[in-house]
């Protein structure tokens, strides 16, 4: 899987710029506020429909301008994706695969995208949700029946919590908890196969990358078999009246991250926890080829910032002659890159 | 600037569901180009619909006579009982002239966040009407959403005990087009629902 072009309209401070890329690592390099990070925001927006950058989308409108746009051209699948984003200030979004407007469930699973950058640390040092995130990433480009599920399930655990804090009656609550179970056992089941298989992988890439041994474990917020589930939802009836919130179900959910045989959570380094990170979303790009027979493409925000001389020479040289990076960096430096995407000091206005 | 009255048809028109500022407007200036005789009809179609049609004292569907025209048909069925979540879904359902039964309009579906209980929907006066003994079968239709399927597992819950058969539509693949195009949602939950043969 591959991006082939991109093309933006006032999207963020770029008025208009067209891109191309090529196979293997791609630099895009320049100055401090050159749009670097943005251009793989858009790339990321085009093959997921959402930003990881912004919690709402009109902040990647120009400012002064009424719409934002990002159109890019993909391979994967033996064929090409023309995928388009057009964001409007009103907070509008359209999204368009090949020309048909799409929605977002439409839009998943055409490529996979893995992205990476400065806010990762918190991945590892961060609370669960950023953990579980990591996992329904992959696991919604990879599945939209996984997005459907799991929009589906969020929103009974809303109904459910403002019932639980209306104190509403058992009979009225049940209902929820039959749903609660049905969706939470499907992602359960979903996530704890794709942790038990990002397992093998992480530890063989922590051993490329120099990061000591990592090993990943997952702690399911409810049981993975519905009777049992079940039962714990009834056992927790009580408390969950008491706290006025759901207790039992994968959104509880944690994914233990283990280096060296403690909790990185705790005890790992700023430059560790990155370097962790960076072998789990490697561990996801196998994972992904794996389902796919095919490599997502890594969006790599400014990796290397963190890490030390002999990690950036071991994860550079693991990205040489690979498949597609598009790495971020305010100089080429050792970037052993097919091509090199130059953006100026001021984007073009 | 509009002169008042057309402002205020303006005004009038965004407010409906749908329309915008842009399309009340060039809704209303196509009022002002329409014969008066037209507009004469539109006002009084308007005023009627809104006097005449009310909710079916048994049913609860749309209906300018009372009680309405599908629950007073002999020709249909009144041993099933189709329940829906909307007037609209009657329509629907209506088109495919494949349900010979009745129907029950709840008003809605439960929706904690909306504010929505099962006392806000006409469960009440379905279980009223099910207890005349005459209905064997009923058929949740209510819409393949979180909340549509909590409304059914309720509904559920209440009717068998009462001995009487309970079903869900099902959630299937739309007719007419190869598995190859289906979208993989639908295919997903068509495989959940699967049956044997």
């Amino acid at each position: 899987m591959r991006v082939r072009s991109v093309f933006l309209m006032h999207f963020r401070n770029h008025g208009r710029l067209e891109v191309e890329f090529r196979a293997g690592v791609n630099a895009v390099v320049g100055p401090n506020g050159a749009g670097k990070t943005t251009l793989l925001e858009a790339i990321d927006l085009a093959a997921t429909g959402r930003s990881h950058r912004v919690r709402r989308d009109v902040e990647v409108v120009q400012f002064g301008a009424d719409w934002a746009l990002v159109r890019a051209g993909f391979e994967g699948a033996g064929r090409e994706h023309r995928l388009e984003v057009r964001v409007e200030r009103s907070g509008l979004k359209h999204l368009r695969a090949d020309g048909v407007p799409t929605s977002r469930t439409g839009l998943l699973g055409r490529v996979v995208v893995l992205w990476s950058g400065p806010q990762d640390t918190h991945v590892v040092g961060g609370p669960a949700a950023e953990r579980r995130r990591l996992l329904d990433g992959v696991l919604c480009q990879l599945s939209p029946a996984y997005y459907d599920t799991l929009l589906r399930y969020h929103r009974v655990v809303r109904h459910r919590n403002r019932l639980l804090r209306a104190r509403a009656p058992a009979s009225v609550l049940d209902v929820w908890d039959e749903q609660l179970v049905q969706l939470g056992c499907r992602l359960v089941e979903r996530r704890a196969e794709l942790v038990a298989r990002l397992a093998e992988h992480v530890g063989s890439w922590a051993d490329r990358l120099g990061c000591g041994e990592v090993a990943v474990a997952y702690v399911p917020g409810c049981a993975g078999e519905a009777a049992a589930a079940r039962e714990q939802v009834a056992r927790c009836r009580r408390e969950e009246y008491r706290r006025g919130k759901t207790l039992v179900g994968p959104h509880r959910d944690e994914l233990r991250i283990l280096l060296n045989g403690c909790e990185a959570k705790v005890f790992a380094s700023r430059g560790q926890q990155r370097a962790v990170v960076l072998a789990l979303r490697l561990g996801q790009r196998e994972v992904v080829r794996e389902e796919l027979g095919e490599d997502p493409v890594l969006l790599f925000d400014d990796v290397v910032a963190d890490l030390d001389r002999e990690r950036t020479r071991r994860l550079l040289r693991s990205l040489e002659g690979g498949p597609q990076v598009l790495a971020t960096a305010t100089d080429r430096g050792e970037l052993p890159c097919e091509q090199v995407v130059a953006l100026a000091g001021r984007a073009e206005g | 600037m509009l002169p008042e009255a057309l402002a205020r048809l303006v005004e009038q028109l965004s407010r409906l569901p749908t329309v915008g500022p842009k399309t009340a407007q060039r809704l209303a200036l196509h009022v002002l180009r329409m014969p008066e005789e037209e507009v004469r009809q539109l006002a009084q179609a308007l005023v009627e619909a809104k006097a005449k049609v009310r909710p079916c004292s048994v049913c609860f569907h749309l209906t300018d006579t009372d009680p309405c025209p599908i629950c007073t048909n002999p020709g249909r069925d009144p041993s099933v009982l189709c329940v829906v979540e909307d007037s609209r879904d009657v329509l629907a359902i209506e088109r495919a002239r494949e349900f010979r039964g009745r129907y029950h309009v709840l008003g809605g579906a439960i929706s904690p966040l909306d504010g929505v209980g099962p006392e806000d929907l006409r469960i009440r006066e379905l279980l009223e009407r099910l207890r005349g003994g005459q209905i064997r079968e009923v058929i949740v239709a209510t819409n393949p959403r979180v909340e549509g399927d909590a409304t059914a597992l309720y509904l559920a819950r209440l009717i068998r005990p009462l001995g009487i058969r309970v079903t869900r539509l099902a959630h299937g693949l739309p007719v007419g087009g190869d598995l190859e195009y289906a979208d993989e949602v639908t295919l997903a939950r068509a495989l959940e629902g699967r049956r044997d043969l």
